[in-house]
């Protein structure tokens, strides 16, 4: 932000719902991290934990929902306030939606952890939580420091994200036609590497919002998914 | 019961030097209603010591005489000798030409036009008291305050007694001319005279000072030379009256031959000295009208003749006329300009037109001031009522026109 | 076997603010124009189109120059005799300041509403019928009657204010005398109709009433407006200029004004950093 406002509550308001963001930012990394090493540990208790917790971002949702709200309603916001605003309400969701998909991680990990197999992925697994990790923490940076150019390197990460996966899915399924009594151990996998790449999704929209938070409009790009998992024929 | 007197902590005591200003505020008050209460006692003092002294002008004593149709015909015209046979059958006691002279000085210089203006087949006539009969009366027969002799003084109290003198209304104070005769002086001719010359001021005055004012203030650039004008008109409205009367005699009488004490030269006089006057306040009232009513009528297309005369001008009327009566009433009360065209002389007939000789109403006052005789030393007090109360009617006149033409918005 | 087919998701361009700004016709253009008040400059160089049939709002701090920019726009400025004006003002193609151009045939064409209603302290008819009379628009007291009654229904007074056409224009409420002194400048049908913060004494309701009106009368007229609250220029107005001490800032669409300024001036006001 260029300037303060004259109204310095404003500011302080603004200031708040930044802080919330950014808060439910670290606690979806927290919990994405946990997921994953409870499933690559096999820690049911800590998978638990990240289940339970995952009310606390649904909270911070809440919370950023209903400041916004009050801001529009008393401040009027115009130009870039109002594009943080409406950014801060769609990235919140964004975040929210990364929680979800981490407990849904870790609540499929209960269910695995009463089955073997999960070891092979570990690495490919690791790889490429590593990979969505990094792309949370840099869109949160950018987030924080209005940065549209490393909001636009968060955007090129996803491509990579997207690659693993699509190998993951192909690795998933040719065990599954192996040893077809390991499908519902794999296809729990395949829902939890999907999960991940769906967080990678999110944070690629996050990195959207921050890009037209900075410059006032949308990211002009043919989007090439390197998501070809969906296009994946094995016969 | 305790010592310690409780202070409420939203007492004025609870705040350190709250007191002290409340106080200091209740002396200003007490200041400016003692400098109210002087200056309306001032007033009262003149109201009253010039209504003490002038009330009696408005009333005349009569005193009653029989007298029979038949004496008209005898006295066949002549006033005079009518009224000397009425007062030698009323008062066959009074034997002697002094002490029958004497008691002719009781009746008035003006009973003569009475009598003359009498129907004759009246079974009694009620004449008029002279001046010296009539303070005696209204003295209530103080010793020494009046000319009247023992003598007489004893006639007027034996006419108190036998009821044959009342108080009447003097409606001659109102309508007559100047007189040298106390009982017979006026001051309608110079009503007449002041009424006149207002007429002429306030033609010349109003018209030519509010187009003044118009020009200067809607029209004219704004630049030094206007600057330089309205510094002179604003020294011209403090430059002593005379001044305009030496000027109105030199230019009005001398120049251009006009009639000498005449109103139309007196109110040229005075227009001269109300103009700057009235040209100050229509600029004010002008000034006064806020620039949204110009904007409103230049934005519509109007042009600046226009917007001045639809709307400027007619906004401002109330508080020009309003400064013109005022200037009127200023002008009404000067006494000096029209001495300097001579409008000082004694003149007994009330104005029949402008250029007719005519005096005014403070210059009457200035007149009959000077004269030595008691009797018009009441008229000069009563001569002044009458002032005032047209000041007053032409205040009154100026606050009703701006109450009726005042617009709000 | 796997087989990988080439898909595209083609994401379309969703950047909505970046078209052109004022595509439509301009009723006046304005060209370098540059005030100056005994040589204090108040304007610099402004260049600006009025779009024809729109809303153009002016907005910027106090002594920003709109207001004074307004008046160049029907020669308002001409009372100030200190003022002087430089640059080119066209009202369709002709140039306003021009030796030969008549302000009064100038300002029948744009007419001007103010920042206090003004109305004349004289009956509602005749507040309205003033134009019309001293430009000798009606024939008839009939036609005079009618363009009264189609001025005060345009202006949305004519309901409120039917049965008391004599009643003095005074008399009326601060928000139906703005609309009556809207009413009275387009009785006289001009083109454009400049409005110097038409709502700055008014309540919420007044003021909602008087933005409904503009949305109406920008069907006939042109109209400039120069408002001191943002959120009405946001409201009324299709396109926004912003003036900073005396300089055109920045112009545009206000949709993309009030959403993505360009200029970090125009942010810093409209979201209220100005310091």
């Amino acid at each position: 932000m260029p300037k303060e406002h004259i109204v310095q509550a404003y500011d302080a308001e603004l200031g708040n719902l930044e802080k919330m963001i950014v808060e439910m930012g670290e606690r979806a990394r927290l919990q994405l991290d946990q997921s994953i090493t409870s499933l690559v540990e096999h820690d049911v208790a800590l998978a638990r934990t990240v289940v339970a917790d995952d009310i606390f971002i649904d909270q911070l949702e809440l919370e950023v929902a209903t400041r916004a709200t009050q801001i529009f309603a008393l401040r009027q916001p115009v130009a870039d306030d109002l594009r943080s605003i409406v950014a801060a309400l769609k990235i919140s969701s964004d975040l929210e939606r990364i929680g979800d998909h981490a407990k849904n991680i870790s609540k499929r990990t209960i269910t695995l952890t009463k089955m073997p197999l999960v070891s092979e992925f570990g690495n490919s697994l690791r790889r490429i939580h590593a990979l969505v990790d990094n792309m949370i923490h840099d869109v949160l940076e950018a987030y924080r420091g209005r940065d549209a150019k490393k909001a636009l390197a968060v955007l090129a990460q996803d491509t990579e994200v997207d690659k693993i996966y699509t190998s993951l899915f192909r690795e998933i399924l040719t065990y599954m036609m192996e040893d077809p009594k390991n499908i519902t151990a794999l296809t729990h996998l395949l829902f939890i590497a999907k999960n991940i790449e769906r967080i990678g999704d999110h944070a690629t929209n996050i990195a959207e919002q921050v890009y037209y938070v900075k410059t006032g409009h949308y990211i002009e790009r043919d989007r090439e998914k390197a998501d070809q998992a969906i296009s994946i024929i094995i016969e | 019961m305790t010592d310690l007197i409780q202070i409420s902590p939203l007492s004025a005591k609870a705040v350190p030097g709250l007191t002290g200003r409340y106080r200091t505020e209740r002396n200003f008050q007490r200041l400016g209603r003692l400098a109210i209460a002087m200056s309306l006692g001032f007033l009262m003092f003149l109201i009253v010591s010039i209504s003490y002294q002038g009330v009696g002008a408005f009333f005349k004593t009569e005193i009653r005489f029989d007298v029979e149709p038949a004496w008209h015909d005898e006295a066949a015209g002549d006033s005079y000798a009518l009224l000397r046979h009425i007062v030698r059958e009323a008062e066959p006691e009074i034997s002697g030409r002094k002490a029958r002279r004497d008691f002719f000085r009781l009746i008035g210089a003006d009973a003569e036009d009475v009598l003359r203006a009498t129907i004759p087949d009246k079974k009694f006539i009620w004449l008029p008291a002279s001046d010296d009969m009539d303070m005696a009366v209204k003295a209530d027969f103080e010793e020494g305050a009046s000319r009247l002799t023992e003598q007489q003084l004893d006639w007027v109290r034996m006419l108190a007694e036998e009821d044959r003198t009342r108080t009447r209304f003097n409606m001659g104070f109102l309508t007559n001319g100047d007189s040298r005769d106390a009982e017979r002086a006026g001051v309608g001719g110079a009503l007449i005279g002041s009424l006149l010359t207002l007429v002429i001021c306030f033609l010349l005055s109003f018209f030519v000072g509010v187009m003044t004012a118009v020009y200067l203030e809607e029209f004219a650039a704004k630049n030094n030379w206007t600057a330089f004008l309205e510094v002179n008109i604003n020294n011209l409205a403090s430059v002593p009256s005379i001044i305009f009367g030496l000027l109105g005699l030199a230019l009005f009488l001398n120049i251009f031959g006009l009639p000498r004490s005449s109103s139309l030269v007196g109110g040229m006089v005075l227009a001269l000295m109300t103009l700057p006057t009235i040209i100050i306040a229509s600029r004010v009232s002008l000034q006064a009208i806020p620039p949204s009513i110009r904007e409103a009528a230049l934005a519509l297309g109007a042009t600046q003749i226009q917007m001045v005369f639809h709307h400027v001008v007619p906004l401002a009327l109330p508080g020009m006329l309003t400064g013109a009566i005022l200037g009127m009433a200023r002008a009404l009360g000067e006494t000096a300009p029209l001495m300097m065209i001579g409008m000082v002389a004694f003149i007994a007939d009330p104005p029949g037109s402008f250029t007719d000789p005519a005096t005014a109403m403070p210059v009457q006052i200035f007149l009959w001031s000077d004269s030595p005789e008691r009797a018009f030393a009441e008229k000069t007090a009563g001569a002044i009522i009458v002032l005032i109360l047209f000041l007053i009617l032409m205040n009154l006149g100026a606050v009703l026109l701006r109450r009726k033409f005042e617009k709000k918005w | 076997m796997v087989e990988i087919m080439d898909t595209y998701i083609e994401i379309k361009s969703v950047n909505v603010m970046a078209t052109t700004d004022n595509p439509t016709p301009p009723k006046m253009t304005t060209k370098n124009v540059s005030v100056s008040y005994d040589n204090n400059r108040a304007l610099k160089n402004v260049h600006l189109n009025i779009a024809e049939n729109r809303v153009t709002a002016l907005i910027g701090p106090s002594g920003c120059g709109k207001t004074t920019y307004l008046r160049c726009l029907n020669r308002m400025n001409d009372l100030i005799a200190t003022c002087k004006v430089e640059g080119e003002i066209k009202l369709g193609g002709h140039d306003i300041y021009a030796r030969d151009v008549d302000v009064e045939v100038l300002r029948r064409r744009i007419g001007m509403v103010f920042q206090k209603a003004n109305p004349f302290p004289k009956s509602i008819f005749d507040n309205v019928a003033y134009g019309p009379r001293i430009h000798g628009l009606a024939n008839s007291k009939e036609e005079l009657d009618a363009i009264v009654q189609k001025s005060l229904r345009r202006a949305g007074l004519l309901d409120e204010v039917e049965n008391r056409l004599n009643a003095s224009g005074t008399s009326l409420s601060g928000g139906q005398q703005q609309r009556l002194c809207i009413a009275r400048a387009i009785a006289i049908e001009p083109e454009v109709i400049l409005m110097d913060e038409p709502c700055s004494a008014l309540d919420p309701i007044a003021t909602a009433k008087i933005e409904e009106l503009i949305n109406e009368l920008k069907e006939r007229y042109t109209i400039v407006i120069v408002t001191h609250s943002m959120q009405q220029a946001a409201r009324v107005s299709d396109y926004t200029a912003y003036f900073h001490l005396g300089e055109l800032v920045e112009q545009g669409e206000t949709n993309r004004i009030f959403t993505a300024p360009k200029n970090s001036k125009t942010e810093a006001y409209i979201t209220g950093r100005i310091g």
